[in-house]
């Protein structure tokens, strides 16, 4: 009995919480439509059976269904489309005919953000890249795994004629006070395969006031979990029933084009 | 060539969504649901129906709209062929250990022979497949044999840990509904050496209480945490409409500001509002934002909110609690001397957090849950 009142006031709140709106349609229709969020996305790439959309047609367009498939390919954005049909046609294909899912606990997808700082007060854009992590726990979290800004970059310069001499030591490596002076040169000081860590720059610079955090301005999903594929994924706000998270361009990589479109678009380099 | 979208003009078979049934792959273990075992007859095959229901027999054969399955009948004389959609199918296990989890796109007269493992199949709550031979299923924590590079190692794993156990030789046993068992057939992740390591070793010393990486509620259990979850957000947009009311006295829209950080899972929730006509957007935390909501000068305010959201899986984090999302849609339109002078269409992300606790009750510790209100994303659609 307690169930059941218990359910019957569920019910009764839901009705409270869900009454008609005077929303049109139209508006009511674009929300639904919208792929609102990238698990919603997963959610209809995977033709999961019970979804927002699935339940939306059956309810407002009685006897319309739509396979695996043609589910995929409502996931293209189509205006302005950065993608070769023949090219997304061959993915849709591909994914169909191999069962291949995405899953939110996948290595190999980023979310890179485009985020508006300030630098030393001047307005500045930093690009984030974050990857999901999962611990030993089951428990996931989403990561900071690179960062980029122009202004994020060491002094490259290499001068031959800038270096600390061969009897330094001698000298109990006096030099050094002259080098850590010489801040233009100084990768000339340094030894021969430094690479610099452009996030641990990032986080300096946080930490001692220079970069200031202001907002999230765009997000990209790069998404290379696929094998011999790489999608992007991005947010288009619009009307209408291509809207929301949309993938915005597919292209066949192989594991090599993969290492390097990590190291050009993500800034992620596996030798680093 | 890549045809668009959602034409709607494709007639197909009218599959059985319902989206008051929706996230059937969410579970929550031990107080929240019973937990359902089931163990087969074998050699037979047994089909699962989407209502759960399920007919031992042997199907002859999966087409691409139907399944004609033979029933098993002690009186073979009345065991008539049924034609079954597959549209109503969540699973099928065969006799000789292959299943078919729906939906699919495989026809045969034969068992999909890919699906034939050599080895006994865990499935986890974590939706890792653990290939491995079980040496004591009727133990709890059940103990297993994981070989890797020649080398065997035996592991001990809770039956709680556990979503059903495909055994190497047809049998099979459920600890969960065949659709959530479907749903990680159909995603499966086979365990690597590395991640099996990890989970072997704490799996002995793991609370009872971990609930998995994704919560998978029967039913039941997730119509409650949405109804919870939807219920909150209809609690906050009541406070929203007394605090911007005028007419509403000072003293009172204090205390609905009160009532509403009540809702949320702590002060630091966030509120950022984005518009497509604005590249800043502004943040404010929740009771900040409450309190310059009651410096609105309306005479009237009006809420309301579509019938139509969205709600996520529910995540864990490190932390143990479990994350997910509504999406919904609102108008709020302010009045003034009974004409509306402001009015927008919005589309709110609210994260939700649900915590877990123990509490004893007449000497039983129960796992409870509760629902929290996090941080609010406002996308302006319409001024």
């Amino acid at each position: 009995m307690r169930k059941l009142i218990l359910l019957l006031t569920f019910c009764g709140l839901l009705g409270e919480v869900l009454a008609q709106t005077s929303i049109s349609k139209s508006y009511q229709e674009t929300f639904a439509f919208e792929v609102k969020t990238v698990d919603e996305f997963f959610e209809r790439f995977n033709d999961e059976s019970t979804t927002l959309i699935k339940d939306y047609i059956k309810k407002n367009y009685p006897g319309k269904t739509f396979s695996r498939s043609e589910l995929i390919k409502t996931l293209f954005n189509y205006t302005n489309p950065a993608w070769e049909a023949e090219v997304a046609d061959a993915f849709v294909k591909r994914v169909v005919d191999s069962t291949q899912y995405l899953l939110f606990y996948d290595d190999e997808w980023f979310a890179k953000c485009i985020c508006s700082v300030t630098y030393k007060g001047k307005p500045e854009k930093v690009t984030i890249i974050m990857q999901p992590y999962q611990d030993f726990t089951g428990g996931a979290k989403w990561t900071i795994r690179s960062a980029y800004a122009p202004f994020l970059k060491l002094p490259q310069r290499r001068d031959a004629k800038k270096f600390l001499n061969p009897i330094s030591h001698a000298t109990d490596f006096m030099g050094l006070a002259k080098a850590m002076e010489d801040k233009m040169n100084i990768t000339s000081y340094l030894y021969e395969d430094f690479k610099e860590d452009r996030l641990a720059y990032f986080v300096s610079e946080l930490m001692n006031g220079n970069v200031v955090f202001l907002q999230t301005d765009r997000i990209a999903y790069h998404m290379l979990q696929i094998s011999g594929w790489a999608l992007t994924v991005e947010q288009f706000r619009r009307q209408g029933k291509n809207n929301g998270w949309l993938i915005s361009s597919v292209s066949k990589l192989s594991p090599e084009q993969k290492e390097n479109y990590k190291k050009k678009i993500l800034y992620i380099d596996k030798n680093e | 060539m890549l045809s668009i979208n959602f034409s709607l003009e494709n007639s197909g078979q009218n599959k059985k969504l319902n989206f008051s049934t929706m996230k059937k792959t969410l579970f929550l273990i031990l107080s929240l649901v019973g937990i359902s075992s089931m163990i087969s007859a074998q050699s037979l095959d047994i089909v699962y129906m989407s209502d759960d229901s399920k007919f031992a027999g042997t199907v002859q054969e999966v087409s691409s709209s139907q399944v004609k399955f033979l029933p098993d009948n002690p009186d073979e004389k009345s065991a008539k062929v049924r034609k079954i959609e597959r549209s109503n199918l969540t699973l099928i296990m065969y006799g000789n250990g292959s299943f078919l989890a729906f939906p699919n796109n495989y026809k045969g007269t034969t068992p999909p022979p890919e699906n034939v493992h050599a080895d006994d199949w865990l499935l986890t709550t974590g939706g890792e497949v653990i290939a491995c031979k079980v040496t004591d299923a009727e133990a709890n924590p059940i103990k297993f044999d994981f070989t890797a590079n020649d080398t065997t190692v035996a592991y001990l794993i809770p039956g709680d840990k556990l979503l059903g156990i495909l055994f190497a030789e047809g049998k099979h046993r459920f600890y969960s509904k065949p659709g959530v068992i479907s749903t990680l057939l159909r995603n499966k992740k086979m365990a690597t050496k590395p991640s099996l390591a990890s989970l072997g070793a704490n799996l002995a010393n793991k609370p009872q209480n971990d609930l998995g990486n994704e919560i998978d509620l029967d039913n039941a259990s997730f119509e409650q945490f949405k109804t919870k979850a939807l219920q909150k957000s209809a609690d906050l947009g009541r406070y929203l409409n007394q605090i911007s009311n005028k007419s509403t006295d000072f003293q009172d829209a204090n205390k609905a500001i009160n009532n509403a950080v009540e809702l949320f899972v702590s002060e630091d929730a966030t509120v950022e509002i984005s518009s497509s006509s604005a590249s800043m957007k502004s943040r404010l935390k929740i009771r900040e934002y409450l309190n310059k909501l009651k410096l609105l000068k309306y005479s009237k305010v009006s809420i309301e909110w579509t019938d139509i959201y969205y709600v996520s899986n529910l995540r864990k984090g490190p932390d143990g609690n479990y994350y997910g999302v509504i999406s919904l849609q609102q108008k709020f339109e302010g009045y003034q001397e009974g004409k509306v002078v402001y009015s927008d269409i919005t589309r709110k992300n609210i994260e939700i957090v649900l915590k877990t606790y123990r509490k004893e009750v007449e000497g039983e510790s129960l796992l409870l849950w509760d629902v929290f209100l996090s941080d609010i994303g406002i996308s302006q659609e319409k001024s």
